[in-house]
């Protein structure tokens, strides 16, 4: 028994000094007040490349601001959060950086349905959701909130923007969609039947696989019974990578046109030369706008420089997001989320893209689009996120979805 | 069975004469009213919202040690409960029910679904012994999940339910916004009242409600006779017990409170996860009770708020938290096999013990 009594005892001190190194000294409330954003956002799980990325932009950016000042004075701290790509640990997550770390702004996530749970709570919570790689109409359409903005595009900009492209290169034959099953996929392959279908292409299948999915094969033995003349993978992240390598092994990157809705560089990465000649659309790519815009050449090298790979385009979002909340506050006066939300409703501005804007009824930003097709990895010149070739880039305004036909009802507080 | 019942009495009559009811209750309502001010201090560095949701998630422990600790029977499932009262409650507000602007009417709803969900799967399962339940448990939760995701035309599939707006709470002469903050009272260094919610008032109510309740059933007879199952089915069956309904109502008991659990934190959050679903939720169930002590009543509500408090506070300082919740869960089976709570007890008794031999 008193062998048990000291063990007993060991670990309870063992435990209270854990809990003391771990939380450090008991913070003091510094002298000057400090402007407190709460990065929301994957660090582990099937989107965690992307949420990994956009941490690192988030970081420039805050020490960037930090560097020239801070926010009208005052510093800005960041509490960091990983949501692991789930609904409820985003929520939780947003939850305790509002209440405890008293963060006036969340921002970061790189699916639609930990965007979409995270709005609602900052709705109930009268804080500012700054969405950053959220694709899914459902965030600035039936779900927005007064308190979202997401500048990031959308899938029925995306579909719009390839309009084109689809019928010419991929023609009006036999489709077969895999598509990832949560608001986000059904959003994307929905807009993609909707521009398509009046052209005279038949759906001929769409599986439909959950968030996470690891193996294909069942799906991908489907789709090569099928012999469709066009697979659509609306996959993201590490699913994505997966599903093309894959699809790769049942040679239907051979046999088959494959189009990927939404791409980013990582991805390009992870699945390499099958991502040759794949078409995809993006709202940013470092290699295009580095070379045509002086700003997008300043953050794209000082990122860079900084961590030793090139953005991808959710750091760009991420990035961009942090300098529009400051510059909200700062015309504001305050952080007052209503007068922030009136300084970026409507407000026109250009940074490391075109001009672009804020749109009032529903929050979502109007900016360019770009169409791209992967080269092989032999022709990315030594840089593997060097993945692709700009077909066309769309202005937003000419894609983006009309007030006519949107759900959204912005909440008048 | 009267037979069986007289006999049954003095031991439960000896066991509450033994502690007073009264010191009892204070000390649970001065815990859960020092709780959320202790847990602000900076060394805790929690706060009030976790401290509302540690106690909503506690009750669904409590519920699961009710089968656990007082039944000895292992469910792998109970996140299916937990999960069928979070989407009772948010469906009550969001489709069955839309115009009505009711507390009550959420949590009815939730709790009355989780508790037929119990009975349909605890009237199959209690058939079944140790690993075989607790792998059909796994199986029937699992069920439920597929269900819940295939069906998206009700349930939104994995995207789960959005903006379920929390109603007021009705009590006839007042109506509270659960969502508003508390006065403002500076209580030094416990920080100020108003970091804390109505909800966790509210909240701590019903947690005193249910441990209230738990408290009287493992006293009364019906808990003797659980705790007798456990010990030896067999022979509680000789004697004469109709076991099989002895652990049924056990299930259900435990289902109904995970389902009470659900449908408070749909409301508490607006929303419903999909993950709330998942065998990770059950399992968590599982490793809250036995952290904090099967067989005690406060031990699954203080393993929940261990292992939450980790996840939360933890988390946000070091990717390896969930290496510390794993190296505690190990030193608690090796160094505290009776739990937290558990092992505290025991130590109290030992100690009593001890000074009765001298």
């Amino acid at each position: 028994m008193n062998k048990q009594l000291s063990r007993g005892r060991f670990l309870a001190a063992s435990a209270a000094a854990g809990a003391l190194a771990v939380n450090g000294f008991p913070q003091v409330m510094a002298a000057t007040k400090e402007i407190v954003v709460g990065l929301d956002l994957p660090q582990s799980g099937p989107y965690s490349d992307q949420g990994q990325d956009q941490l690192r932009a988030y970081n420039l950016a805050i020490d960037e601001i930090n560097k020239g000042g801070g926010i009208m004075g005052m510093p800005v701290r960041a509490t960091v959060g990983d949501d692991q790509t789930k609904a409820d640990v985003a929520v939780d997550n947003a939850r305790r950086m509002i209440e405890r770390d008293g963060a006036v702004m969340i921002t970061g996530g790189s699916s639609t349905g930990t965007a979409v749970a995270v709005s609602g709570l900052c709705q109930q919570m009268k804080t500012i959701f700054m969405a950053t790689l959220t694709h899914g109409d459902e965030t600035t359409d039936g779900a927005c909130h007064k308190h979202t903005f997401r500048r990031y595009n959308n899938a029925h900009m995306s579909a719009r923007a390839m309009a084109t492209t689809l019928t010419k290169k991929y023609g009006t034959g036999n489709w077969f969609y895999i598509t990832a099953d949560y608001t986000w996929g059904h959003s994307v392959t929905d807009n993609i039947i909707s521009v398509i279908e009046p052209k005279g292409a038949k759906t001929v299948n769409n599986v439909l696989l959950k968030l996470g999915t690891t193996d294909f094969s069942q799906a991908l033995g489907q789709a090569q019974s099928a012999k469709p003349d066009v697979l659509c993978i609306t996959e993201f992240g590490k699913d994505m990578v997966n599903c093309l390598n894959q699809a790769a092994q049942f040679g239907l990157t051979k046999s088959t046109k494959i189009l990927v809705p939404l791409a980013d560089e990582y991805m390009a990465k992870g699945t390499g030369d099958n991502f040759d000649n794949v078409v995809c659309t993006a709202p940013f790519y470092y290699k295009y706008y580095a070379a045509k815009n002086a700003a997008a050449k300043k953050f794209v090298d000082a990122f860079t420089a900084k961590y030793g790979t090139p953005p991808s385009n959710g750091a760009e979002c991420a990035y961009t997001n942090m300098y529009q909340y400051k510059g909200a506050v700062e015309r504001a006066g305050s952080i007052n989320p209503d007068a922030v939300i009136a300084k970026l409703e409507g407000y026109h501005f250009t940074a490391t893209k075109g001009p672009e804007y804020w749109r009032d009824w529903d929050h979502q930003g109007i900016s360019s689009v770009l169409v791209m097709e992967g080269v092989p990895v032999a022709e990315r010149g030594g840089d593997t996120f060097a993945f692709a070739k700009v077909l066309e880039e769309h202005n937003g305004e000419t894609v983006a979805i009309p007030q006519a036909d949107s759900k959204c009802k912005i909440e008048s507080a | 069975m009267s037979a069986s019942t007289s006999a049954l009495q003095p031991a439960a009559q000896t066991k509450s004469t033994r502690s007073g009811d009264l010191p009892f209750y204070l000390w649970t309502a001065f815990g859960l009213i020092v709780f959320p001010l202790v847990f602000g201090l900076p060394i805790f560095n929690g706060y009030g919202g976790l401290a509302t949701q540690i106690l909503i998630v506690g009750i669904a422990a409590v519920g699961l040690n009710v089968l656990l600790g007082y039944a000895g029977q292992l469910s792998y499932g109970h996140a299916a409960f937990y999960g069928l009262g979070m989407y009772g409650a948010g469906l009550t507000l969001l489709k069955f029910f839309p115009g009505a602007h009711s507390f009550a009417l959420p949590i009815i709803v939730g709790v009355a679904i989780a508790t037929l969900a119990a009975f349909a799967i605890g009237s199959l399962v209690v058939r079944l012994y140790g690993i075989y339940f607790a792998l059909l448990t796994v199986a029937f939760a699992q069920m439920v999940y597929f269900i819940v995701f295939q069906w998206r035309d009700l349930t939104n599939g994995d995207d789960g339910l959005q903006g379920i707006s929390t109603p007021s709470l009705n009590l006839g002469v007042v109506r509270f916004d659960l969502s508003a903050a508390l006065p403002a009272l500076n209580l030094g260094p416990f920080g100020d009242l108003s970091s804390i919610k109505e909800w966790y008032v509210f909240v701590a109510i019903v947690m005193f409600i249910v441990i209230a309740f738990v408290r009287t059933l493992v006293r009364s007879q019906y808990g003797e006779v659980l705790a007798a199952i456990r010990e030896n089915e067999e022979r509680s069956g000789f004697i004469g017990f109709d076991v099989r309904r002895y652990k049924i109502a056990a299930f259900v008991i435990s289902g109904a409170l995970c389902g009470l659990s659900g449908a408070l934190r749909a409301l508490y959050d607006g929303s419903a996860a999909i993950e709330a679903l998942t065998i990770d939720t059950s399992g968590n169930f599982v490793i809250y009770t036995v952290v904090g002590g099967v067989q005690t009543l406060f031990g699954p509500i203080v393993g929940t708020g261990l292992i939450m408090w980790l996840q939360n506070v933890i988390s946000a300082k070091t990717d390896a938290w969930r290496l510390i919740e794993g190296i505690i869960f190990v030193a608690v089976i090796v160094f505290l096999p009776n739990g937290i709570i558990g092992s505290l007890r025991k130590r109290k008794f030992s100690f009593a013990g001890l000074l009765r031999a001298k």
